[in-house]
């Protein structure tokens, strides 16, 4: 008991404490809170939900201690993280057969916060219509850029970059260069949004 | 939900996170320099709006776990009356890299805000300790 205990302290030092998540929060930069923000709108992209409230379930759980972050990691790329699980959850949740919610019910406490929030617009023709037009506002932006097109249907359906690269003969060099072409492009989808 | 629906909600999920993974890594100088429009802008302001409400809702509920039974003062609230929203936007404007860094996008983004918004973040730098009454 005293070697897991002890264990156990070893590991609470290798997490940031809630008081200095706080201090990291208020020494963020500019460019941090950009990054946040741009993609948490990123990850509801289609959703129907707002990218502030998905940052503040994140950052809830962060400073209530539910959600620890290792010291060696940048906190921003910690919160994106956590927000990248719990949009994965919810997506499977929502996938998945009520059945086997009730088998694994703690899977993420977060993604059922989530539902909760949703729960008076899953399901509903808003939300098809949301995301179906999402994609096809997607589509219609990059129609006419084949190789753009082409990466993104393969991201579409999840393969790693190394695949894409090899799939499409592209040098890193090239496909550097197309994905960040394909980023610019995309942040105009939420400028559309926006309007 | 149709089927179709599901599978586009995952193929934007999928996109959007070989987007972000690029965002994330970013360095900063290069966000800033590319993304130099004021919806960029609005976007680190959303982020920052976020994590000052979530120090609000964290600070209420550990209140309400000590003192369940005291009625709520609300400080900021109080000292919200008599602040007109042209005070409150020069105050904020005001903010600079001396009080916080992470204050100046604030500063910065306070003349894209709307009245409500101006006194709404008003109101929650006051409650978070982040702004000085004076």
């Amino acid at each position: 008991m005293e070697h897991k205990l002890a264990l156990s302290d070893k590991n609470l030092e290798d997490f940031l404490t809630i008081s200095e998540i706080k201090v990291g929060f208020d020494a963020f930069t500019e460019a941090q809170w950009i990054k946040l923000g741009k993609t948490a709108n990123n990850l509801c992209r289609g959703l129907p939900i707002e990218g502030a409230d998905l940052l503040h379930i994140v950052i809830c759980r962060a400073l209530e201690g539910r959600r620890r972050c290792r010291r060696e990691l940048p906190m921003e790329v910690f919160i994106y993280h956590a927000m990248e699980s719990v949009v994965d959850a919810f997506i499977k949740r929502r996938k998945s057969d009520p059945l086997e919610n009730t088998i694994h019910p703690l899977d993420s406490e977060d993604a059922i916060e989530l539902m909760d929030m949703l729960d008076s617009r899953i399901g509903t023709p808003e939300e098809e219509m949301i995301a179906n037009q999402t994609l096809q506002a997607l589509k219609q932006l990059f129609e006419g850029d084949e190789r753009s097109m082409e990466i993104l249907t393969y991201q579409m359906d999840n393969l790693q970059p190394a695949e894409i690269q090899k799939l499409m003969e592209l040098t890193p060099v090239q496909y550097a260069s197309a994905l960040k072409a394909i980023r610019r492009k995309y942040d105009k989808l939420g400028l559309q949004e926006s309007l | 939900m149709t089927k179709q629906s599901k599978q586009s909600i995952e193929q934007l999920f999928n996109i959007a996170k070989a987007v972000s993974h690029q965002v994330i890594k970013l360095p900063d100088r290069e966000v800033l320099d590319e993304d130099n429009d004021s919806f960029t802008k609005s976007e680190g302001f959303m982020a920052k709006r976020a994590y000052l409400k979530a120090l609000q809702t964290v600070g209420a509920k550990d209140t309400k776990q000590v003192e369940p039974k005291v009625p709520s003062f609300n400080l900021a609230n109080t000292l919200m009356k008599g602040v007109s929203v042209k005070v409150a936007r020069q105050k904020l404007m005001g903010l600079n890299a001396a009080n916080d860094p992470s204050l100046q996008l604030i500063a910065n983004s306070a003349n894209l805000l709307n009245d409500e918004e101006i006194l709404k973040t008003y109101q929650a730098l006051l409650s978070a300790g982040l702004l000085d009454i004076g």
